[in-house]
């Protein structure tokens, strides 16, 4: 009984450590796919001056899809973008992985680029986009440091508090 | 009402109730929407003032919605103070212009919409078609003049339909640089505009008119609104290629239109063959062949 407890205890410690080192990752993730999505439909959006939402529904390749369908379905019922865009990133952070790990920070940003898409001409929709891309870029940036930091020790520090509680068990 | 099923997803839920009661509206030319001012609506030369007043948000969210979320897709439009919906519904634009050296760069907010409502009147050129049509079979180059909302981009619209449709069969080319004409939305004529028309969108119409007459091969060009000196050069590269125009300008009479230069000019040197006068009483239009 006990064996199977230590057994547990070292499974869970390990387990955290490495779902702190794995949130790290997954947000760096997500943060770099948004930067790259935002870029590539302000080039489509440069390039066609097609509306908004033939332009969601077109992009490719696409980092973010959960992002983009559900953003897509609803401004699709007459809402406001702004508010469409906000609403989505508030949905996926209940119901997606990768999102539900964002910081308030994070989100805050993503949410501000969303404020203005659609209601400007494309010299500030453009402004808008690399305001954006840049914030998320140096944010996942140092996201990505603190991983290449700190990653294995959470993992491992996860690991060696499992072995200490399995001893204590023992 | 054909109007409430095209224009429903363009307006906010509040304004769309009310207009959505709107009984009467087979007659109904015009919605006009101000901020902070009754709703009106107008009915040929009858009008109804409603009891509902837009303010500031619901006009941002109107003009949000009429540019599909995309206000920079329609840059240049909101530049000249309109915007057209698809199936040629053209919203005249109103409010806080922003200029750079004189020149209109923006409107930074919009405070008055103009909603006109579009007709696709099948036979509406059928008059104006016996001028057209020469006996022998040949397009005359035509003028159609007449006062705003007589049906100039509507007769326009049908005699396109007529010439490239049927035993005419003829290749049409328009240059609609308002949408108003085949009423376009992404490039497609969303309005009958005949099985063998092709349709330059939103395009300078002296731009477009020249390059479809070098990629094309039109039979006839049509065109709406005539009035720049590179229209009426367009035009005359149009006859010299031996393509047939059909275009309208605004004016009450042949005497006005000749106030101008360029149309002097054409109507002078026989670039046009006939010109039509449209005429409106009440619900009635009438074509009058003035030369």
């Amino acid at each position: 009984m006990r064996l199977l407890l230590a057994l547990s205890g070292f499974l869970l410690c390990a387990y955290a450590g490495w779902k702190k080192a794995k949130s790290l990752q997954l947000r760096t993730d997500l943060l770099y796919a948004m930067a790259d999505d935002i870029t590539r439909l302000l080039m489509d959006m440069d390039y066609s001056m097609l509306p908004l939402c033939e332009l969601i529904a077109r992009i490719q390749p696409c980092k973010a899809p959960a992002f983009w369908k559900t953003l897509l379905e609803n401004i699709e019922s007459n809402t406001k973008v702004a508010d469409a865009w906000k609403n989505t990133l508030y949905l996926l952070k209940k119901t997606d992985k990768g999102f539900s790990m964002l910081s308030d920070e994070e989100l805050t940003m993503i949410v501000d680029f969303g404020m203005a898409l659609g209601t400007s001409d494309i010299v500030s929709q453009r402004k808008n986009a690399e305001m954006a891309t840049n914030r998320l870029l140096a944010h996942a940036a140092e996201i990505s440091a603190v991983l290449k930091a700190k990653g294995k020790a959470y993992g491992s520090l996860g690991v060696l508090s499992g072995l200490a509680l399995a001893i204590v068990i023992l | 009402m054909w109007w409430k099923s095209d224009l429903k997803m363009y307006f906010p839920q509040g304004l769309w109730d009310i207009l959505r009661q709107v009984e009467d509206g087979d007659h109904l030319t015009e919605i006009r929407i101000r901020v902070n001012k009754p709703l009106q609506l107008v009915f040929g030369v009858h009008e109804r003032l409603l009891d509902y007043v837009a303010d500031e948000n619901t006009c941002a969210f109107l003009l949000e919605i009429m540019c599909d979320h995309s206000v920079y897709a329609h840059e240049d439009e909101l530049k000249n103070c309109f915007l057209t919906l698809p199936k040629g519904y053209r919203v005249g634009l109103c409010g806080k212009a922003y200029c750079e050296n004189g020149n209109m760069k923006r409107l930074s907010a919009v405070t008055g919409f103009n909603v006109r409502i579009a007709r696709e009147c099948r036979g509406a050129a059928d008059d104006a078609m016996r001028h057209i049509l020469s006996r022998d079979g040949r397009v005359a180059s035509t003028l159609v003049i007449s006062a705003p909302g007589a049906g100039k981009t509507t007769l326009l619209r049908d005699a396109a339909r007529q010439l490239a449709s049927g035993e005419l069969g003829l290749k049409v080319c328009i240059a609609d640089e308002r949408s108003e004409i085949a009423g376009s939305r992404l490039g497609i004529p969303c309005l009958d505009v005949g099985q063998r028309t092709d349709v330059m969108d939103s395009c300078p119409k002296c731009v477009a008119m020249s390059l479809m007459l070098r990629t094309m091969s039109p039979d006839v060009v049509i065109t709406d609104e005539i009035g720049s000196y590179r229209d009426a050069q367009a035009i005359m590269d149009a006859a010299a290629s031996g393509v047939s125009v059909i275009a309208s300008a605004h004016a009450g009479s042949l005497a006005e239109a000749r106030k101008r230069d360029i149309i002097v000019k054409l109507i002078d040197e026989a670039y046009f063959e006939a010109v039509l006068l449209l005429e409106r009483s009440g619900e009635v239009i009438t074509t009058k062949r003035v030369l």
